[in-house]
């Protein structure tokens, strides 16, 4: 386990090994305040971030604004040469380094700003969901290439929006329709790309820098979650429905990976809050609220189940910390 | 810029002495907190309703409201004088919060509004509890209701744009300071976080006009003077950093990096909070703190979609304010390439 400078300051002093006198001078010896050098990298690439970024949402904002005017072939040109521009330097630069990775992330914000520009010229009458979701498979090849993780969330972000806007229009989502199946769909795209992002990660190191997953699995969680809840109150929910066992299946999956396979404790503290809060909702649609006394009970359950959550949660990074310790 | 090796050799060789370890366990990683936190919530509201039901009656009394609220933040308190355990540090939550909710009622009854004096009740009382409670993830609930406290307080006497500037301010003092008071360092810890918590919260609700202009006074204070202040925070953050390297400027590298600033002020002018997050970025990456940085990039992405919906200015001015502000970043990237071995020569000097 990568330990950083931070996180190996604050075990030397969780187990009093440093003198607090001593702290401030730990702390500049360890590395926890950057060099000038490491400054110096850090700004040059906070920089051309945030000026592409600036300059790509520029565009986007301009396009937006739908000014009248601009002609419509000026409005194409513009977009069109922001975008040949960030191709250019990302082609010239070899597709390597942070210069080409700043732009071509721009360049994929500006693949969308040229379709929304498309739409709104010619009133394609094309769903909001199609805009979104054709973004995404014309920045796909980028982001096979790019090896950016990045490039991949705006990727699945996108796949997420269009399957929302779809489910708006159609009151469904493929195979699924009704209150769930946005829930479904989401909890699909998410897990997908959760179990693929997880399984290149094995093989392509660049991919396995530990957010990117963290986010997908929250979003898969949250969808997880809310297929519980809407089992939960909907009427037939005298036994078990498919949902609630699905919600099942995957807190099994998701303890038996981030425990056993590849302990990561972010994941179970979201299963361990998933499930208090499934368990809360049971309790608040299957017990009468006339009596004063549900609530108390209700109160000490949570306190009880997040306690005991936290418990093992500190007990197994107390074990984590044992087995790789610095 | 991940290390592995055992740190200690290092430390011993510096001349720090160190003791034999204790078997005291790690401290819980953050998410442990917001699980504990929201937990702590939930049953908050459970409390509350039970509270609510059984004392139905009482409760249309004021002073009721405010003694049984009193009663539980002093229980919670007199709880957090004992030895801690998170059964203990979870129901001392559970009791504070729904105490300080029936507190607040009962102000808001009192008073029979919710204006600038009830914000300015809530803002006391969540400074004396970040102040008294001693349990961290109370203290970061506390700072943080006590900076939106001040946010209301700022809407209501028509100064909402200086108030996440000073809280920014306030955040970046406390987290480059956290070594500075060794025995206090988890309190500042504590309340650095539940400022930079409530930035973002902040962030969030300055998205709705509405309740910008749902306070009693007009805003007075310009939007723009609030981004000149986290401009002065960021020159806080460079003066710091070159402090701790130990670098002495050149004038002239002075005179650059005050002008590079004061084109950054003037460019963010009706940037409302873009530059925020980058701040927070930067302060995340000065005090190698990973979450900090994270929360820094939520900041930075929020803010993007917060400003595309603002009403006070048309697309075509922000996208103008975007260009300019794109340029100067680029400006400043070859400023800083330039002046990089300028610097170098002036550190060997040093």
């Amino acid at each position: 386990m990568d330990t950083t400078r931070r996180q190996q300051l604050d075990r030397l002093i969780d187990r009093e090994e440093i003198a607090p006198a001593d702290y401030p001078r730990a702390a500049t010896l360890l590395g926890l305040y950057p060099s000038l050098p490491r400054w110096r990298a850090f700004l040059d690439h906070l920089l051309l971030w945030l000026s592409a970024l600036a300059l790509g949402f520029s565009v986007l904002f301009f396009i937006a604004y739908n000014w009248t005017a601009m002609d419509r072939i000026g409005r194409f040109v513009l977009v069109e040469l922001a975008l040949v521009i960030a191709l250019g330097v990302y082609l010239w630069r070899g597709g390597c380094g942070p210069v080409a990775q700043a732009l071509l992330f721009t360049a994929a914000l500006l693949v969308g700003g040229l379709l929304a520009l498309f739409g709104q010229t010619y009133q394609t009458g094309a769903d909001p969901w199609q805009l979104f979701f054709t973004w995404s498979l014309m920045i796909l090849p980028w982001a096979l290439i790019a090896r950016l993780p990045a490039l991949w969330l705006l990727v699945i972000g996108l796949w997420n929006i269009a399957a929302l806007l779809y489910h708006e229009t159609f009151n469904a989502l493929w195979l699924f329709s009704g209150d769930t199946g946005i829930a479904w769909g989401l909890l699909l795209v998410n897990g997908l790309a959760l179990v693929a992002w997880e399984v290149s990660s094995r093989h392509l190191p660049w991919l396995d820098t530990g957010w990117p997953q963290r986010l997908l699995a929250t979003g898969a969680g949250m969808a997880a979650t809310w297929l519980a809840l809407i089992d939960i109150s909907s009427s037939k929910s005298d036994g078990v429905g498919p949902e609630l066992l699905v919600y099942g299946l995957v807190l099994g999956a998701l303890y038996w990976v981030y425990r056993h396979l590849k302990p990561d404790l972010f994941m179970l503290a979201g299963g361990c809050l998933s499930f208090i809060v499934v368990v809360d909702w049971l309790f608040v649609y299957h017990v009468s609220f006339q009596d004063e006394g549900t609530f108390l009970l209700l109160s000490v359950i949570t306190i009880g189940l997040t306690t005991a959550s936290v418990r093992w949660l500190i007990h197994l990074n107390r074990v984590l910390h044992h087995d790789a310790d610095y | 810029m991940t290390p592995t090796t055992d740190p200690r050799p290092r430390l011993r060789e510096a001349g720090i002495a160190l003791q034999p370890a204790s078997d005291q366990g790690p401290s819980a990683p953050w998410y442990l907190l917001v699980l504990q936190g929201i937990g702590g919530w939930l049953s908050a509201l459970f409390l509350m309703g039970f509270v609510g039901l059984g004392f139905l009656q009482a409760l249309e009394n004021a002073a009721v409201a405010f003694v049984l609220g009193a009663a539980l933040i002093g229980g919670a308190y007199a709880l957090l004088r004992r030895p801690q355990s998170t059964f203990l540090e979870q129901l001392v939550l559970a009791f504070s919060l729904a105490g300080q909710l029936l507190v607040a009622y009962a102000i808001g009854r009192w008073i029979d509004d919710i204006n600038a004096l009830f914000w300015v009740g809530m803002l006391v009382l969540h400074t004396l509890l970040a102040v008294l409670m001693a349990s961290n993830l109370h203290r970061i609930f506390s700072t943080l209701f006590a900076a939106l406290s001040l946010f209301f307080l700022g809407v209501e006497t028509g100064a909402p744009y200086l108030v996440a500037p000073l809280a920014l301010a306030l955040a970046c003092g406390l987290w480059l300071n956290e070594f500075r008071y060794p025995l206090r360092r988890e309190a500042i810890k504590s309340a650095a976080m539940g400022l930079t918590l409530a930035l973002l919260v902040i962030q969030y609700l300055i998205r709705f006009p509405e309740l910008l202009d749902s306070g009693m006074a007009t805003v007075w204070v310009p939007h723009w003077l609030g981004e000149w202040l986290t401009g002065a925070t960021l020159g806080y953050l460079a003066y710091w950093v070159v402090k701790t390297n130990e670098v002495a400027l050149s004038s002239r590298t002075m005179a650059a990096g005050v002008a590079a600033l004061i084109a950054l002020c003037l460019s963010s002018s009706f940037a409302y909070g873009l530059t925020q997050g980058a701040v927070l970025f930067a302060l995340g990456f000065a005090i190698s703190h990973r979450l900090l940085t994270g929360l820094g990039i939520v900041s930075l992405l929020f803010s993007i979609s917060t400003y595309y919906y603002r009403l006070d200015l048309t697309l075509l001015e922000k996208s103008a304010t975007l260009l300019v502000l794109g340029l100067v970043f680029l400006a400043l990237r070859a400023l800083l390439r330039r002046c990089s071995r300028n610097l170098d020569g002036e550190t060997a000097h040093a």
